[in-house]
């Protein structure tokens, strides 16, 4: 240790730099990152809206564990309690209730951006793999989340859900074994879909976004140049602090104010609770997922999980099959275009006719 | 959305607009900073207040433990609350008396020995007296007594009234 | 859009934002608590009855949360509890129980108002009926004193109370139904909440006739429609007469303030001072003149110092047994003495039979008419004073006297004189006009008149005096002389006589147009 320390700020400051030797310029330079011009377009904050909002479902999540019991015959009680007893209860329930459904809606349409932008072309292949990943992981969280409720509809979509697992070709019935703890929706399966939620999803969450964002920031944003449009050099690009941060901080502030306008307006209630014996006349999974459940009244189950997983494993492997589209046979720019544009409208339409449906 | 923007570098003002400019600048800087420190201080404020629970005296109730002429001089009664915990109740000649059966030394539960006139915690031979204080054993050496439990006999009708938790409301 | 603005636009949201969490704040503080609500509380004996019957009458079991009992713990074992001899009992899941729920079964708990109501007129209103002497009540009720038909389950029976019966075997057992072997109640005894009601355990009444079960609310057995439901009609009209009054207008204008559902004492005077109702005058406490709660009890025969129910009324004095036994003695009759043995007659139901028993008893106190007519005006002396009150029941004695006098003793002494002369039988009580006449006159009309001036019920007071005299001269007194008539003219001739006689006196002056 290097001679006299005195007792000014320097001398303390030198003193934390031995201790904790980072080189602080890195996170400058981080911040200094200079934002292209077309970000100053909203539609592009998408993925800024969906991290935003996981913040606020990992902090509103992390508060209702003060409270919630995972065991079947307490969980309905407890949630209850949360909504009825404790302070600011029905207010932190409903802002994670509404911002998850804000959540995937965001997540949708930033989905479409970067489709409808190309911005899953080379070389961001791999940010493309790790946003569906998220996609997978987002809507697993949906899933569990709202089963942890263990109302009617939560019970019973559950068994759903999982027994369409069982339709999974080759691990199929282990997957669905393996999700309910057991041969039917028992006391292991609430445990599990809890452990699931507060734990391995969002672990795999935090990686995910930090690859994700890691692969932002090292790739760089996409300069887009859209046709028409002169940008004059100076404003090619403009500062991450303080412009862009603002504007991300406006968006994170009016989130917050709408989400809160909606839990004042429409706070979240409780259903009737679990009844294994009872089957409600009507049961329906989560609006997220009416367009699978759409799919499978059309179909059969296996037909339906089975194109499900093959729909799946096409858009995730997207870039690399449009990248061999195009190098094989020209497949023109637009008719990815199309083929995004046909995939979205039948999503709409079977989202919206199943909302109709009983 | 307009696109006036701040070039990197540029700055936007003539001179003679500085001071003025300079004046909105920090009090949209005072306004900001102040906006957002109360509401998310407000919002952080309500967070605690949702984390804390809040604090509540266990509420009393009385609740209907017969009729005197069902506990016998000189025996002990056990009485179950709301809870499922255990009362021991014993009446003598000064009436009745009722004990939690939980011994205060370490949790176990103590019963009533008829024939010794005493209670007993059976974990580590703590000994109490009809009047619930230790006289051996461990507790006795802490100077423990058992607690009490609040009882009363209505003059007119004769029935015994015993104090116990209110239990918990399930929603 | 430039940094300041931009900044501004922040500072602005999050403006926006604060005043939203300041409704969230707001509307959290006017949240009210789950916890208020009050809850039934659920000992583990009566966990495993209402776990099958919160299904099966769920909303008896939801009654029974609202109940004060549920409050403290009294659920469904601690009142159906029955020892495995008794006569109703059985085992239903694991433990012996009675459905019959009487007021010995009640006194476990409430044994002061269980003495005072088992020795009080109401105790006895099945006696009244059922009793072998009273052949009216038999030929209009058609019982004979040993079975109901069923007739009176729905009239009679109703108000007055039944005798509980089994139904029995040849050989004179029990009936015991289903794989419980519950045992078969005689349904025309059954569903009952007579006042007098003949129980099997020896008891008598009903407490729930007023106390309905299973909330058993105070505000039930403290309004007039409870009584209203015995008391009124033709021959006891108590809750017209009353309803008329100003009482039971001050009521029903102002049954908000009357605090009906206080739990605990109910003070006139001090809980409420509106108006009283039937239970204010009858039964419950009151604040007397020195500041202290006075009355309150289940003998609604203390505060009554004329008896209204015979032909002719007389004021009554009660005579105390040591058993806690009571009886009116109207004061034509000398009072025994306190210590002298009498021997009382009293209707019985042994072995599910009614028989009027021979009991000798102990006189312990008499309470003279004028001492239980202070208790109702300790009452009254709450809202009136003292001149009001004495010359109200001035009125009311004069009124009495003035019907006894004029219409009911010539009336009396007509039939009585009928009945000697054969004219008339006992036992063929509604054979000729002049029976019919006789009853309406005294047990209709001049009921309506004697209830309808002891309440302040004017309009009724007229009705009911108007029918006595309609009656009095128009049929009665005709039907007097054809019933003699019909035996022979000697007898006409006698009886034209004697009805003469009773129009020649000065209070029937204006009829004498009617002398024949």
């Amino acid at each position: 240790m290097k001679g006299k320390s005195t007792l000014s700020i320097n001398g303390l400051i030198k003193k934390f730099d031995e201790m904790f030797p980072f080189d602080w310029e890195i996170l400058r330079q981080a911040g200094a990152e200079p934002v292209p011009h077309h970000l100053k377009k909203w539609w592009f904050c998408l993925g800024g809206t969906v991290l935003y909002l996981f913040i606020i479902q990992v902090v509103t999540g992390i508060a209702l564990t003060f409270y919630y019991i995972p065991y079947p015959q307490e969980a309905f009680q407890s949630i209850a309690r949360i909504t009825q007893e404790i302070r600011f209860g029905w207010f932190i329930r409903s802002l994670h209730r509404w911002a998850s459904n804000f959540l995937i809606v965001a997540l949708f349409f930033h989905m479409f951006r970067v489709y409808f932008t190309g911005a899953y072309r080379h070389p961001r292949q791999i940010n493309w793999l790790i946003g569906f990943m998220l996609l997978f992981v987002t809507l697993s969280f949906g899933f569990t989340g709202y089963s942890l409720v263990f109302e009617q509809m939560s019970f019973w979509g559950a068994t759903v859900a999982t027994n369409l697992t069982e339709a999974v070709p080759i691990v199929g019935h282990t997957l669905a074994y393996f999700l309910r703890g057991g041969p039917v929706i028992g006391d292991n399966t609430l445990t599990r879909f809890f452990m699931l939620h507060i734990g391995v999803l969002p672990t795999l969450a935090f990686i995910l976004i930090g690859l994700h964002i890691l692969l932002i920031r090292l790739h760089g944003v996409t300069e887009l140049h859209f046709e028409g449009e002169t940008v004059p050099e100076e404003k090619r690009f403009f500062r991450f602090l303080p412009d862009h941060v603002i504007s991300e901080l406006m968006l994170g502030v009016f989130l917050l104010y709408i989400l809160t306008i909606l839990s004042l307006t429409f706070p979240v209630g409780l259903g009737t609770p679990a009844d294994p014996t009872v089957t409600p006349e009507h049961i329906k999974p989560e609006w997220y997922f009416y367009f699978n459940f759409r799919l499978l009244k059309l179909t059969s189950l296996n037909v339906s999980v089975v194109f499900t997983l093959f729909l799946c494993l096409t858009i995730f492997l997207w870039p690399f099959i449009e990248e061999f589209l195009q190098k094989k046979i020209k497949f023109p720019d637009f008719l990815s275009v199309m083929t995004g544009l046909v995939f979205f409208l039948i999503f709409l339409l079977f989202t919206v006719w199943e909302s109709f449906a009983p | 959305m307009e696109e006036e923007d701040i070039a990197l570098g540029s700055s936007e003002s003539t001179n003679d607009n500085l001071k003025e400019n300079s004046k909105r600048e920090f009090l949209s800087k005072i306004f900001i900073i102040l906006g957002v420190a109360f509401a998310y201080g407000l919002l952080a404020f309500e967070g605690l207040f949702f984390i804390v629970p809040k604090r509540r005296e266990t509420e009393k109730i009385k609740i209907y433990g017969g009729r005197l002429s069902q506990y016998k001089l000189g025996s002990v009664k056990a009485f179950y609350d709301l809870e499922g915990n255990e009362i021991l109740i014993m009446r003598d000649e000064s009436g009745l008396k009722a004990f939690s059966s939980v011994c205060p030394h370490l949790g176990c539960r103590v019963h009533w020995e008829s024939d010794k006139n005493e209670f007993f915690c059976p974990c580590h031979k703590g000994v109490f007296n009809t009047n619930g204080v230790a006289i051996s054993g461990p507790p006795a050496k802490a100077g423990q007594s058992l607690r009490k439990v609040s009882i009363s006999v209505d003059e007119n009708s004769q029935i015994v009234y015993i104090e116990v938790n209110k239990p918990r409301i399930k929603a | 859009m430039s940094l300041n603005a931009k900044r501004w636009i922040v500072a602005g949201l999050s403006f926006l934002l604060l005043a939203s969490l300041l409704v969230v704040a707001y509307r959290e503080s006017q949240r009210k608590l789950v916890e208020e609500r009050q809850v039934a509380i659920v000992t583990a004996d009566s966990r495993a009855c209402i776990d099958c019957h919160k299904n099966d009458s769920p909303a008896l079991v939801k009654e029974w949360e609202y109940s004060k009992h549920a409050r403290v713990g009294i659920g469904c074992v601690e009142c159906h509890a029955a020892d495995r001899n008794d006569i109703d009992a059985w085992k239903h899941e694991g433990v012996y129980i009675s459905a019959l729920v009487t007021p010995l079964d009640c006194a476990e708990c409430h044994e002061k108002e269980y003495k005072e109501f088992s020795n009080s007129p109401h105790a006895k209103a099945a006696a009244l009926i059922y009793n072998p002497a009273n052949v009216t009540a038999a030929v209009e009720a058609e019982v004979d004193g040993q079975s109901s038909i069923s007739n009176t389950a729905r009239t009679c029976q109703e108000c007055h109370g039944s005798i509980i019966k089994f139904a029995r075997d040849e050989e004179g057992k029990i009936v015991r139904t289903g794989s419980q072997k519950k045992p078969f109640i005689d349904p025309e005894t059954w569903p009952n909440s007579g006042m007098g009601r003949f129980n099997p355990d020896g008891s008598k009444g009903s407490c729930h006739a007023c106390h309905a079960r299973h909330a058993f609310q105070a505000e039930l057995s403290r309004s007039p429609e409870t009584c209203g439901k015995c008391h009124m009609g033709l021959d006891h009209p108590q809750l017209e007469v009353y309803s008329e009054s100003k009482h039971g207008i001050a009521f029903s204008a102002n049954r908000a303030r009357m605090d009906l559902d206080k739990r605990g004492e109910w003070v006139l005077g001090r809980d409420y001072s509106a108006a009283p109702t039937c239970a204010t005058c009858h039964i419950s406490s009151y604040m007397s003149a020195q500041g202290f709660v006075e009355g309150g009890s289940h003998d609604v025969g203390e505060r009554i110092s004329w008896t209204l129910l015979p032909a002719i009324s007389t004021k009554v004095n009660l005579v105390i047994y040591e058993d806690g036994y009571k009886e009116d003695y109207p004061e034509t009759i000398e009072p025994p003495s306190i210590g002298d043995e009498v021997t009382t007659i009293e209707t019985v139901v042994e072995k599910e039979k009614v028989l009027n028993k021979e009991v000798r008893r102990t006189v312990k106190d008499v309470i003279y008419s004028d001492d239980r007519r202070e208790k109702m005006i300790g009452v009254c002396l709450n809202c009136h004073n003292d001149t009001y009150v004495d010359n109200f029941y001035g009125q009311f004695d004069k009124f009495v006297e003035l019907y006894n006098e004029k219409f009911a003793e010539p009336a009396q002494n007509l039939m009585d004189s009928l009945q000697a002369d054969g004219l008339i039988s006992e036992e063929a009580p509604f054979e000729k006009e002049v029976q019919w006449a006789y009853w309406e006159l005294w047990h209709h009309g001049s009921r309506q008149a004697r209830h309808g001036a002891s309440m302040m019920g004017p309009s009724i007071t007229r009705q009911g005096m108007y029918e006595v005299s309609e009656t009095f001269y128009s049929r009665f007194l005709p039907a007097v002389i054809s019933a003699a008539a019909e035996k022979s003219p000697g007898m006409e001739k006698k009886y034209r006589k004697k009805v003469n006689e009773v129009l020649s006196r000065p209070e029937h002056k204006r009829n004498r147009e009617l002398k024949q």
